[in-house]
Parts: C-alpha cells; sequence; structure tokens
C-alpha cells in the first residue's frame, strides 16, 4: 500500500505495490497539489489587505461628526474596501490605521480640535486645545494599531468646540495590515 | 545520485534504477520538508511579532506628583512567545526575555515600530501653558555597562482644556537577543496644588516587528 509523507501527503510506492502508470501519476500528483498549497498560501502573504482615501466635510460646531473619503480612493484592496465614510476589512487581523485631519479654513473661534479613528469600540484619538481662543485650527494627525476582526469597520470622526463654522475638513483615512489575529 | 537545483533536490542515474521506489519515497520526503520549512516562511512573515496593551482603568495623578509610570495594565493582543509584559511601576513590553532570565527567549534582530496613545482630563485647577505629555522609551538592558536608551519618541499638548488626547510612534533598530524594555510614561507640567490629571481607560501602547534590517541574499 503506497505511503505518504507527514505534512502534504505526497504519495510513493511501499513493498508489495505494483508499479504502474498510476503510480507515477498519484505521485507527480500529490507533488503538484503540494506546490499549489504552498503557492496559494505566499500569494496570500504577499497580497495584504491595505487601503487609503480622502475626502471632505463640514462640520458644525460642537457636532461628533464622521468623515467622508468618498472623493478619491488612493488605493484599495479586495479585503479592505472603501465606502462613503469608512473602510471596512474582511480578513481578521491587526491594522495600522492612521489619520491625517486638516481644516480647509478657520472659524469665529477654535477651542478645540479633536480627531480620532475609531475600529468598533476603539478609539485613537488626537486633540489639542488652545487658549486664547485663536481662529484656526490645528492639524490632526492620528495612527495607531488596532485589532480588527473580519467585518470591521474603521472610520475617523471629528469634533471642534469654538464658535462660527461650518468648517471643510479633508482627510486621508488609511489601513494596513500588519499581522493574523 | 546528480544533485538538482538549491533544495537539496536530486535525479536518479543509470546505476540508481533498480531503486526507483526507494528514489521517489526520498525525493517526495525532501519536498515535503522543503515545503514545510518554506511554510514556516510563510506563516513567520504572516504572524510577525506584535503586542498591544491597554489600561483598563482611569489612572490619575494629583499634585505635587507629575507622572504616572504604571499607566499600562492589560494585554490587549500577542502573537508572540519573544514578547511579555510586566504591569505595574515601570511597567514595560519585553522584548525578548527580560535580562538575566535563563534560557532567554530571543526576538528577532532589525525594524520594530512602538507607538501609543493616551487621552488626559484634567480637573482642578491648572496652569493654561502646562504641558500633557505621552512618552515611549526603548531600553536596551544589554548594553552596558547597565543599558541604554535606543530610541525615545514623545508626543506634547497643551492643557486648556479639559481632555486633550496624545499619540505617538517611531521606528527602532534591534540587534541584540533580549533584554529589551518599551516603556511608556505620561506626564504633565505646571500642575496647581488642587489639580490632577487622569490619563483615561483605554490608553494604548503596542510594538510590532516589521522586518530585517539587513539585505537577507537568497543562495
Amino acid at each position: 500500500m503506497p505511503g505518504s509523507t507527514p505534512n502534504f501527503g505526497i504519495a510513493y510506492p511501499c513493498v508489495g505495490d505494483t508499479f504502474d502508470p498510476g503510480l507515477f501519476s498519484d505521485w507527480a500528483t500529490s507533488i503538484e497539489n503540494a506546490l499549489v498549497s504552498v503557492q496559494e498560501q505566499a500569494l496570500v502573504a504577499r497580497n495584504r489587505p491595505r487601503a487609503a482615501a480622502f475626502g471632505t466635510t463640514s462640520v458644525a460646531v460642537n457636532v461628533s461628526s464622521p468623515l467622508n473619503i468618498n472623493t478619491t480612493t488612493l488605493f484599495s484592496h479586495t479585503e479592505a474596501l472603501v465606502f462613503a465614510n469608512n473602510i471596512q476589512v474582511q480578513r481578521s487581523g491587526v491594522y495600522m490605521v492612521s489619520a491625517q485631519i486638516v481644516a480647509q479654513t478657520g472659524a469665529t473661534t477654535v477651542t478645540n480640535t479633536q480627531g480620532n479613528v475609531t475600529a468598533n469600540t476603539l478609539i485613537i484619538q488626537r486633540d489639542m486645545s488652545q487658549s486664547g481662543p485663536p481662529t484656526n485650527f490645528v492639524d490632526i494627525n492620528v495612527s495607531g494599531l488596532v485589532v480588527a476582526p473580519a467585518g470591521t469597520v474603521i472610520s475617523a470622526n471629528m469634533l471642534w468646540t469654538g464658535s462660527g463654522g461650518p468648517v471643510n475638513f479633508d482627510t486621508t483615512l488609511s489601513v494596513a495590515f500588519i499581522c493574523e489575529a | 545520485m546528480a544533485s538538482v537545483g538549491t533544495h537539496g533536490l536530486f535525479c536518479i542515474e543509470p546505476e540508481n534504477y533498480a531503486a526507483f521506489a526507494l528514489y521517489m519515497q526520498c525525493l517526495a520526503e525532501q519536498i515535503d520538508a522543503t515545503l514545510t520549512a518554506q511554510q514556516a516562511d510563510i506563516d513567520a512573515f504572516l504572524n510577525r511579532p506584535t503586542m498591544i496593551v491597554t489600561s483598563a482603568i482611569n489612572k490619575t495623578w494629583t499634585f505635587p506628583n507629575s507622572s504616572r509610570t504604571d499607566i499600562f495594565d492589560t494585554v490587549l493582543f500577542n502573537n508572540s512567545a519573544a514578547l511579555t509584559f510586566t504591569s505595574g511601576v515601570n511597567g514595560a513590553i519585553n522584548i525578548g526575555s527580560p535580562i538575566s532570565t535563563p534560557n532567554p527567549i530571543t526576538y528577532p534582530t532589525g525594524l520594530w515600530m512602538v507607538g501609543g496613545t493616551t487621552r488626559m482630563a484634567t480637573a482642578g485647577a491648572s496652569n493654561p501653558n502646562g504641558l500633557r505629555t505621552l512618552q515611549i522609551t526603548v531600553t536596551d538592558d544589554t548594553i552596558p555597562p547597565s543599558g541604554q536608551q535606543v530610541a525615545q519618541y514623545r508626543d506634547q499638548t497643551t492643557a486648556f482644556g479639559v481632555l486633550d488626547s496624545q499619540t505617538v510612534k517611531g521606528p527602532v533598530i534591534l540587534r541584540g537577543s533580549s533584554g529589551v524594555r518599551v516603556t511608556g510614561v505620561t506626564s504633565s507640567t505646571d500642575l496647581l496644588a488642587t489639580g490632577n490629571v487622569t490619563v483615561q481607560a483605554g490608553a494604548l501602547m503596542w510594538v510590532t516587528y516589521v522586518g530585517p534590517d539587513e539585505l537577507v541574499e537568497v543562495a
């Protein structure tokens, strides 16, 4: 009865087996299957989910607002899908998420600029208060690692306090696969 | 038998024909071992050592104190035996076993990324020119005579508001084998006698291995 290797089950003849074309066919086929299996895993490993997109959002004072990224998709992936105001990852993993949020104009007064990236319930936030208060916003760049099961929605949000507005904010949101989770 | 390629495979020659079955078995086993090694490389590529720690509860300091070194208390994610976490005062993510550990677990050398994020709430009185700081420090305890800081990154905000958040990240090259600590310290300046600062639960600190920093030659 033919034997087989421990990990990939590659068949080979043993004592008592008859040498015929089928034996060679089984041997070649099982080697082919093993090579295909590893090749597919290598393809998955090289093809890591990642996406980035840009958009503009009008944000009123004191209103926490999801930020649009529907102007330009910089790059996307079949397992990191870009929507109007979020990116959804389809492969479970740890991801590096990042958002750059920049106001196009100032406001009557700006006392706090708060931008964050959320991944389900996890929040990574950067905010800055200003005395004066001034009329200009600070630019926000916030990033970090998140554990994201398949289906996780990743989005950016802005909340500013002060007076005046609304103000348009330009946002670039990006996600990049780090490792399996 | 004649060697073929660079993976230890071989082909038979006329004097080997009587052992054809044995050749098939040996070749199958050699292919199996080679593919298993490649699969392990793929798995390592997909599972680069990564740890994320967080804080389960708020942590506060009150004047005259100005910092805390025990913010992080819970492991949120870890995929490597080379990464451990020590909580408490001067708590740290350990890359490789801590110094002086017998039979230490080593870490992969090369480029790592470290980072963190915190939210701090100020209560009571605070000078509006005060700063709120998150500082991530990487220390290699194996560098003589008593360890050496190899990287430090910080983010600062001004304390004009009640709530301010900090986020920081940066790269570090590690070329030792074990004994590296990554610590996160939060601090404040200009806190007045009736004031306090609270680092809200949900703070994060993380490390992740990017890859070797030296050219890998494939023969």
